[in-house]
């Protein structure tokens, strides 16, 4: 079997006593997409902050293997190679768009940023490369110099999405990337992950309370609850036979269409 | 030559949030299965068969025991593998065919039998010719493979789930009551694709209510009984 791309041990960072991340220990392969269930308050984003080093831990460690064959130790990273990392190996997709955009600039800008950060500099191949996107994604290109302010929050997050994928990352981390959108815009922006996930073979870490969500699109899941992992393996096998009984109550909970 | 080893395996379902119950299902099950052959597990309902088939695939866990997937790459221990290893035998090794299709939605038909044979990476043109050979044999009529099967019949959505799990060539398949949906005609069929499987060498494990169908397919049968 490969690497793992990103491994964390120990990983804690405790608010209060039982809030936040305890003895946390994960790895994540290239190319496969691992998702993080549970409740509101579980612990998860806070996971997903320290994974992306965009938060330190307290104590552990969460090394993330380079394109150019290096360990980083991320919690000891400085805040410039951390930029430098996000610009170039990560993307973050947050839930709300407007914490990974910036509205008052175009569309086709937004994406030629992160261009431009990893050092394109010619304008033409910039816009084009945008426009491009903005067709992976399905946003019409005729919009690339309207500002996203404008937009629908699924057209948003498409273009959140877009703006990510643009400099081929090699890991991604999603904050609930389909929650404040409605269910029929939802399951197509889902469609169109899926697809990008699977064409560009990248890693996901994708945090969700949906366990549908879950389903289509993790590979294996966690399952946290005051701040701990309490049962992990594939996908499939968590959501159809769980073990733990806060898995057995999450999955019971699941309304069933069909 | 030796496909699957299933020593001492036993199973029991806790109900953590009713009362803690405990369901006993499976208790030290031990058999085998050869290139090949056909085993039909049998018995009344409620005494694992489903389940069993299940812990095959790698979607129920064993509580202990061992069940040794044996492959070009070695043998895998389904209780104690890791996950990436389970998913590696799913897309070369083990095939499933469910009651039912899962349906996933706004996915057209021929996308969806497509896809496994995208992932072995296997040419186009091949893909083409043997999806719509697939289809064609499977009686699906070209109007459908177009659409996404959320709105098909129960038997034609059988139809595509069955396309979709024996597109590739598995070297082990598992079957859990393929035809259950299907009208005559078209259990003939899918008896001829079991059949084909047999021949080409797969190792085929199976779950039949129809009785002619399980006579027909069946090498062995393994009978299993409610463990109380």
């Amino acid at each position: 079997m490969r690497d793992p791309i990103l491994s964390a041990r120990h990983l804690t960072r405790e608010y209060a006593p039982g809030q936040g991340c305890l003895d946390i220990e994960l790895d994540v392969w290239p190319g496969e997409v691992l998702g993080i269930v549970g409740e509101s308050g579980s612990g998860k984003s806070t996971l997903l902050r320290l994974l992306s080093g965009q938060e330190r831990p307290d104590t552990g460690s969460n090394r993330f293997f380079t394109s150019t064959d290096e360990w980083v130790e991320l919690t000891e990273a400085s805040e410039s190679h951390l930029r430098y990392l996000g610009r170039t190996e990560f993307g973050i997709i947050h839930q709300n768009p407007r914490d990974g955009l910036r509205l008052r600039i175009s569309a086709g800008g937004n994406i030629g940023e992160r261009l431009m950060g990893v050092g394109e500099r010619n304008y033409g191949d910039i816009r084009a490369r945008a426009a491009q996107w903005m067709q992976e994604v399905e946003i019409d290109p005729a919009r690339i110099d309207d500002k996203p302010l404008y937009f629908s929050g699924g057209m948003q997050q498409r273009l959140q999405i877009a703006r990510n994928l643009v400099t081929n990352p090699r890991l991604i981390f999603m904050d609930e990337p389909t929650g404040g959108l409605d269910v029929s815009v939802q399951a197509r922006l889902l469609d169109t992950l899926k697809r990008l996930v699977q064409e560009l073979g990248i890693a996901v870490i994708i945090v969700t309370h949906d366990m549908g969500v879950a389903r289509l699109l993790a590979d294996r899941l966690l399952v946290m609850k005051n701040g701990r992992v309490i049962e992990s393996g594939l996908t499939d096998q968590v959501l159809d036979d769980p073990h733990a009984s806060y898995t057995q109550q999450l999955v019971a909970s699941i309304l069933q269409v069909n | 030559m030796r496909r699957i080893t299933v020593t001492e395996v036993s199973k029991t379902f806790t109900l953590h949030n009713q009362g803690g119950t405990k369901l006993p299902v499976l208790d030290r099950m031990s058999f085998h299965v050869d290139a090949g052959e056909c085993v039909v597990l049998y018995g009344p309902s409620g005494c694992g068969k489903s389940t069993f088939l299940k812990m095959l695939f790698g979607n129920y866990l064993a509580d202990q025991g061992s069940i040794e997937i044996h492959s070009e790459e070695g043998v895998v221990d389904l209780v104690r593998a890791h996950p990436h290893e389970v998913l590696t035998l799913r897309q070369q090794t083990l095939g499933f065919v469910s009651q039912f299709l899962r349906v996933i939605p706004r996915i057209s038909t021929w996308d969806l039998v497509c896809d496994p044979l995208k992932r072995q990476g296997i040419d186009p043109t091949e893909i083409d010719e043997r999806v719509a050979h697939m289809l064609k044999r499977l009686n699906l009529p070209e109007s459908l493979w177009h659409l996404a099967p959320a709105t098909f019949s129960g038997g034609e959505q059988q139809r595509v789930n069955i396309a979709r799990s024996l597109i590739l060539d598995y070297p082990i398949v598992l079957l859990d009551e393929p035809t259950a949906s299907l009208d005559a005609a078209n259990r003939e069929v899918v008896a001829g694709l079991i059949a084909d499987a047999g021949e080409r060498g797969a190792a085929l494990v199976g779950i039949f209510h129809d009785d002619t169908l399980r006579s027909h397919v069946a090498d062995r049968l393994i009978h299993l009984e409610a463990v109380a």
